[in-house]
């Protein structure tokens, strides 16, 4: 029992993280730009049909078909500031605007990928190992692909901690998260702030979905809603202004399903997850008052 | 150093500013009083280019003129503002909100120097390089901006109500730093302030602004025989 229970607790902190580092994005995006993104998601799944087009079609080396699918998505986070935001930001009302139009996106990048690649689902090549062949501790059996995610996010979280705390851009963009008035008037290039903000949580957004990959397959899910509402759940845990909490948020919800799918059914794995995280939330907001 | 002529501001359509024309020479300090919703805190925000100001506004800094210019590229011409309520970078640690004052500098050895010649000027922040700046008492956090402000090596500084909600011995602490610290680093100084004879203590000249007018100006000696201001600003206290 206890080697199933430390199966459960691995494989769902590894997939947790990665629902995470979608909150971790939306974080990052609502601190500098006070927006949702509703096509947030999309990115995720842009990043695992590229890295797919790149690593399995064009036969190029996985990492060099991540590294470039996620600066392709962070150039289509790029194009979003540009041709999506920016005009609506001009505009009295825009925001809710973009709240819309970001909705009507991520049905447009649905379609888009049903016409580029088809609508079923392509296993991901066994990059982080063969899922028949994991990694036996005693009597525990450890998946290659969680420990390889536990690698990336680990780096990847140094990395980005190291920007935000040794560069002077990602100084500037955490003090334009914190104050922008007095972040312009220190002379920072606030449009500038929020177009690298733009980038980062897509970029960020498309490595999830590239390490989700395996587990969800290169599909439609990928860019859906149910996944979606777990990224934006595990930003709410980190109240928005965490980015960090926002990670361990979603650690929580992996946790939270992978139990959920040992003592009830996978049938019931969302359905309880998420009642779970709305009351979560409910206790939350009462023990704050 | 500064030449403002005409300055008119409006916020949605209503005026705050009303034609101010204002100087301020090179070395000079210079300060802006007048009661609550008059104008200054809009004066300042116009000059760091926060605002726009209305066709035919002028504000020339070094003989350049400066509207309709973003306010990022006005801090690098070497205009620096504390602002009112001090607006410190809350969960940034001390040293990187001085830190934030050197972004737009190019002499990047130099300014991570001056970064640590803040903690002279100001030895109270030392030992405290590493908390965040939301956990200072409020008379830290005006230490913190105006270091901030400093880091950024401005020709001209401006600085809005300093001694808003500051125990009288900070403030003191504050206005003989004005006084005396940054008059010997070169900086000239624009005050804005309610407190017309701590403002008047430190300061050259001084502009009385009043519904988004000037009301009357001169030299800090003129300004303080006038019966008017007298009556008016001092409201029986005495120099
Ligand atoms: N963002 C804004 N939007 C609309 N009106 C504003 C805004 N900022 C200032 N005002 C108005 O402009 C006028 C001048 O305000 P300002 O803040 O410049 O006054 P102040 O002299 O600095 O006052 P105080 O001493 O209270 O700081 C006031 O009538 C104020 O209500
Ligand atoms: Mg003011």
């Amino acid at each position: 029992m206890l080697s199933i229970w430390i199966q459960n607790a691995v494989s769902g902190v590894a997939i947790g993280l990665l629902y995470g580092l979608i909150g971790l994005g939306v974080v990052l995006f609502f601190q500098t730009t006070n927006l949702l993104n509703f096509a947030h998601i999309s990115s995720a799944m842009l990043g695992a049909y590229l890295c797919y087009m790149f690593n399995v079609t064009l036969h190029l080396p996985f990492v060099l078909a991540m590294v470039l699918a996620i600066i392709l998505v962070a150039c289509y986070g790029l194009l979003l500031k540009r041709f999506v935001y920016e005009p609506l930001a001009k505009r009295e009302g825009g925001r809710l605007e973009f709240i819309i139009a970001t909705m009507m996106l991520s049905v447009f990048l649905l379609n888009a990928v049903i016409v580029l690649w088809g609508g079923v689902p392509k296993p991901f090549p066994n990059v982080f190992g063969d899922p028949a062949k994991p990694l036996i501790i005693g009597s525990v059996a450890i998946q290659t692909h969680s420990l390889w995610v536990l690698g990336y996010v680990t780096v990847f979280v140094i990395a980005l901690q190291s920007f935000f705390t040794k560069t002077m851009t990602g100084k500037s963009l955490r003090a334009v998260a914190q104050n922008q008035g007095a972040a312009r008037l220190m002379g920072i290039d606030v449009e500038k702030m929020l177009t690298i903000s733009f980038m980062l949580s897509t970029g960020i957004t498309a490595l999830a979905g590239i390490l989700l990959a395996p587990a969800y397959f290169v599909s439609l899910d990928l860019g859906g809603g149910i996944i979606g509402i777990k990224g934006f759940a595990a930003a709410v845990v980190g109240r928005m202004n965490k980015p960090y909490v926002a990670l361990l948020g979603g650690v929580l919800i992996g946790l939270a399903e992978n139990f959920v799918v040992l003592y009830a059914s996978s049938v019931y794995r969302d359905v309880i997850t998420f009642a779970f995280l709305i009351l979560f939330l409910v206790v939350r907001k009462k023990a704050e008052v | 150093m500064l030449r403002i002529k005409d300055l008119n501001v409006s916020y949605n359509g209503i005026p705050a500013l009303k034609g101010v024309s204002l100087e301020v020479k090179e070395g000079e300090t210079v300060s802006v009083l007048g009661p609550n919703g008059a104008g200054k805190t809009t004066l300042l925000r116009a000059i760091s280019g926060l605002v726009q100001p209305s066709p035919g506004s002028s504000i020339e800094f070094m003989g350049r003129e400066i509207v309709g210019m973003p306010a990022a590229n006005i801090v690098p011409l070497g205009i620096a503002q504390v602002p009112e309520g001090r607006q410190i970078f809350p969960e940034l640690t001390v040293l990187e909100n001085i830190e934030i004052g050197t972004a737009r500098r190019t002499d990047r050895a130099e300014a991570k120097k001056d970064v640590l010649r803040m903690f002279d000027l100001f030895p109270e922040l030392k030992g405290r390089e590493k908390q965040n700046g939301g956990t200072l008492s409020g008379g830290e956090q005006q230490m913190l901006a105006m270091c901030r402000a400093l880091a950024s090596k401005p020709r001209l500084l401006m600085i809005d109500e300093p001694s808003m909600g500051l125990a009288p011995v900070v403030v003191q602490r504050i206005f003989r730093f004005i006084k005396n610290e940054i008059r010997k680093l070169g900086i000239t100084v624009l005050l804005v302030e309610q407190n017309t004879a701590l403002s008047f203590a430190v300061s050259d000249r001084a502009y009385i602004l009043a519904q988004g007018q000037v009301a009357m100006s001169g030299t800090v000696a003129e300004l303080s025989r006038d019966q008017r201001v007298k009556e008016t600003y001092f409201r029986g206290r005495t120099v």
